[in-house]
């Protein structure tokens, strides 16, 4: 599935001290690089913790119910590591705030989908790897194919490390960590590079990257421990690199056909490997397996299974070759019941068209005896089923027989002798069996099922009448309501337009404005009775 | 680019406090009831005691800073005592490294501090071990000439041996005028030297006797008090990029050219120009 090498060099070599961390299985097929903050108290050890844990049960941070869980099994870890009676009046401060870690982990499986954003060096028979996991802080995983850097997750440039990263601690602190994990997850051909590195190590690579200077991986790859030593202390006289502790995680992905032919590796014992942050640099993964490897102890991956499952034989190594053109399938002569897209066992005769009678919904007539033959059964009064004439209907008719038939039927359609329909194959494809009687009888006859939707629909109609109702009263009682309130105006304004004439003469002042008042009241009072006797004639009407 | 070695035990930083142990130094503190010398002492001490906190580790102190505390006065004949003020095991150590101010404290006096529970809001008394390097002390005049040379010559032989190191930061903190002549000579012969990622810096703190507002790395000499104020802005370095940077980022509002200089400041107002003058480093945040 993937071969890799580790190297870390710390920050001070003569001290010795490495916050770095990192752990590859190939059982689990996990790769993981944690980078311990400098400023927190016993951040190696949390570092290599971290690892560990994510080697052993591979998390998932957007888990909101397990991953707590997980990480609090891991805090647990790191207490209990540390006596806690014996440190120094400098140490007791820290340990409330804990340790602190940047995280990046991936997980390599072969995959059996194809990127659509395949380049065009890919072949077409190379195997598909899937590799998804999660980068929290600044330590990154970067994604090389060839020899270009394709992603690099979750810090792009390398101007953008900063000194206040994302980081996972060791003591709950309340902080809620999920929103800072960043989703690794994607698709890659055989022969990928997968980088995880230390943030200090990535902001190299992506200088050196965005300056068109990527690292030769393959070179990097030969390297001893004691020379990426020697290059991590020149790039840091250089000022290339800032000095801190630089790990960098090398995983080639690829099939063990492909990895034995590159690296001339054999697929090593299931085990965790991992570095001893004590020393200067991490164990070489070592191609030296055992010459004979026991059938038990080789990596069983998906990889394996494909292969053995497909050829028992060792397979030569496929060189690369270019993509040979698609061969175009030449034309076969296709049954016209192959056409429907049926799948069918026995193979139906295709049924002659002129059987059909050119339209597929016609069944298949049954013969009509000889005597029918005749131009008396032609007449207009004929039944409808002399619609599908036999073959013998076309039979030449002597032109007294011709006559006959025209003045008994001007238009002996079923006399015409029926030209064949093209079959249009969305009619084609309608093409059933003959149903039998029975079948026919089922079709034709309302089944149970029917019969709540008929209900619905009479229900809906009458929801409909009862909705046509309510509003045509809605409507007269609007107007009752405007009629009546205009009445009551009316009757008021009359009635107070009496009111005082009546008052004008109760006082004496009899004149012409009490008597034009008394009058305009009386014609309002009994205009608005008229209106309103009128109405209720209306309604009697009615 | 200037300042910006990353410190590391290879390139070490250098921190030095030139501290007034003059006589007006045991006047209250502006807004305080405690003697300026006793809270300067406080405020040393528990920078050197966060600074060993930061730099401790699994493996104990982590050796990447050098730190020199020096005091100057007069005795009673008016002789400059230009001597470093670290008590206990490393007294009269003009240069100490962390490890040994971590390993070697004077005394560690029990304090009780009180901690609010953020859920609760109850208050708990929490016994806490606080560290002691430095005790006060108040005597005769303010020989500051005296004092920026000692400096000088220390800093002199510190630099011949970290050539490539991040510049030494020296932090003056006085509350008054010269009385052995005019400063800023002497300043700028420090401010002189320098290292390969940069000149020394000097940062100069004004301890206030009265409740006055104070003020903190002002950008320009315009209206400021008085002459002590001058010539404490005249002997301040301009605060580099990173420190401007960080000190903006912790919401200073600070100009373009602002100088490492406190006037009238206050025992908040000290605590904060200590972290802004030596945190901002690179390595050290």
């Amino acid at each position: 599935m993937f071969v890799f090498k580790g190297f870390s060099h710390p920050k001070d070599p003569q001290n010795g001290v490495n916050e770095d961390a990192w752990r590859a299985d190939d059982l689990q097929n996990v790769v993981v690089v944690s980078d311990g903050a400098s400023s927190s108290l016993f951040s190696s050890s949390w570092s290599n913790i971290l690892c560990q844990s994510v080697i052993e049960c591979v998390p998932d941070p957007m888990d909101h119910f397990n991953f707590p869980k997980w990480l609090e099994s891991v805090r647990e870890k790191w207490i209990n590591g540390i006596d806690v009676n014996n440190l120094s009046w400098y140490q007791k401060p820290k340990m409330a705030s804990g340790a602190f870690a940047t995280l990046v982990w991936a997980t390599i499986d072969q995959s059996f989908e194809i990127p659509n954003d395949l380049d065009d060096d890919v072949p077409m028979d190379s195997p598909f790897f899937r590799i998804y996991g999660y980068a929290l802080g600044d330590a990154c995983f970067l994604h090389f194919h060839s020899g270009r850097l394709v992603r690099s997750i979750p810090v792009v440039r390398s101007e953008d490390f900063d000194s206040t990263p994302s980081l996972i601690g060791s003591v709950n602190l309340g902080v809620d960590l999920t929103a800072s994990f960043v989703p690794i997850d994607f698709i890659a051909p055989e022969g990928d590079w997968i980088i995880l590195a230390t943030d200090a190590m990535s902001q190299w690579i992506l200088s050196q990257c965005e300056n068109g200077s990527a690292p030769d991986w393959r070179e990097f790859w030969n390297q001893t421990p004691e020379q990426y030593g020697e290059l991590v202390e020149r790039i840091r006289q250089e000022h290339q690199i800032r000095i801190d502790d630089s790990t960098v995680l090398l995983c080639c992905i690829g099939s063990d056909v492909y990895l034995d032919r590159e690296f001339n590796v054999v697929t090593p014992t299931p085990e965790i490997h991992q570095e001893d942050n004590r020393f200067a640099s991490s164990p070489e993964y070592k191609p030296e397996a055992p010459a004979q490897p026991a059938p038990s102890a080789k990596t069983v991956s998906v990889s394996d299974v494909f292969l053995d499952f497909q050829d028992a034989a060792p397979i030569p190594p496929v060189p690369p070759r270019p993509i040979p053109p698609i061969p175009q399938p030449a034309p076969e002569p296709v049954p016209s019941s192959s056409k429907t897209g049926f799948h069918q066992t026995t193979e139906i005769p295709p049924l002659p068209t002129e059987e059909l009678g050119g339209n597929s919904d016609f069944r298949r007539p049954n013969p009509l005896p000889k005597s029918d033959v005749n131009p008396a059964n032609f007449a207009p009064t004929s039944k409808p089923a002399a619609r599908r004439p036999a073959p013998a209907q076309r039979t030449m008719q002597t032109p007294a027989q011709q006559r006959t038939t025209s003045k008994a039927s001007p238009k002996p359609t079923a006399s015409r002798p029926m030209a064949p329909r093209r079959i249009h194959p969305s009619q084609e494809q309608r093409i059933e069996p003959p149903k039998s009687d029975e079948e026919e009888y089922k079709v034709a006859q309302p089944q149970p099922e029917d019969k709540p939707k008929m209900s619905a629909y009479m229900a809906d109609l009458e929801r409909r009448k009862r909705e046509e109702i309510e509003q045509e009263e809605q409507r007269k009682r609007e107007q009752e309501s405007k009629f009546g309130y205009q009445f009551q105006k009316g009757m008021a304004e009359g009635i107070q337009d009496m009111k005082e004439g009546i008052s004008e003469l109760w006082s004496g002042s009899v004149g012409e404005q009490a008597k034009e008042a008394v009058k305009k009241g009386t014609e309002r009072v009994t205009r608005f009775f008229g209106r309103l006797f009128k109405k209720d004639k209306d309604k009697d009407k009615e | 680019m200037p300042y910006k070695m990353e410190i590391s035990r290879q390139n070490k930083a250098c921190f030095l406090f030139l501290l007034d142990q003059s006589y007006s130094m045991c006047e209250p503190l502006g807004g305080s009831p405690q003697r300026k010398c006793d809270e300067l002492c406080n405020a040393i001490n528990s920078w050197l005691q966060n600074m060993t906190i930061r730099a401790s580790g699994d493996q104990g102190i982590k050796d990447w800073m050098d730190i020199g505390v020096f005091g100057y006065r007069t005795n009673s004949y008016g002789q400059p005592i230009i001597a470093p003020v670290l008590q206990g095991p490393l007294a009269g150590s003009p240069i100490v490294s962390i490890r040994d101010i971590g390993m070697n404290p004077a005394r560690i006096e029990q304090r009780i501090q009180y901690i609010q529970d953020p859920t609760t809001g109850q208050m708990f008394e929490i016994p806490n071990e606080c560290p002691v390097w430095v005790d006060p002390c108040c005597e005769g005049g303010t020989p500051m000439c005296n004092m920026l040379y000692t400096a000088h010559q220390t800093l002199s032989a510190w630099i011949s041996q970290h050539q490539y190191s991040f510049p030494p930061i020296v932090v003056h903190i006085t509350d008054g005028e010269s009385q052995d002549g005019d400063p800023r000579p002497y300043a700028q012969a420090l401010t002189r030297l320098s290292t390969a990622d940069g000149n020394v810096l000097l940062f100069n703190c004004h301890l206030s006797s009265t409740p006055a507002p104070g003020f903190m790395f002002p950008a320009n000499p315009y209206g400021l008090p008085d002459m002590l104020a001058q010539y404490l802005y005249e002997m301040s370095s301009i605060l580099p990029e990173p420190f401007f940077n960080h000190a903006v980022a912790e919401g200073l509002p600070l100009q373009r050219g602002a100088r490492g200089m406190a006037f009238n400041a206050d025992m908040v107002c000290l605590i904060q120009f200590l972290n802004m003058g030596t945190q901002a480093a690179p390595g050290l945040r």
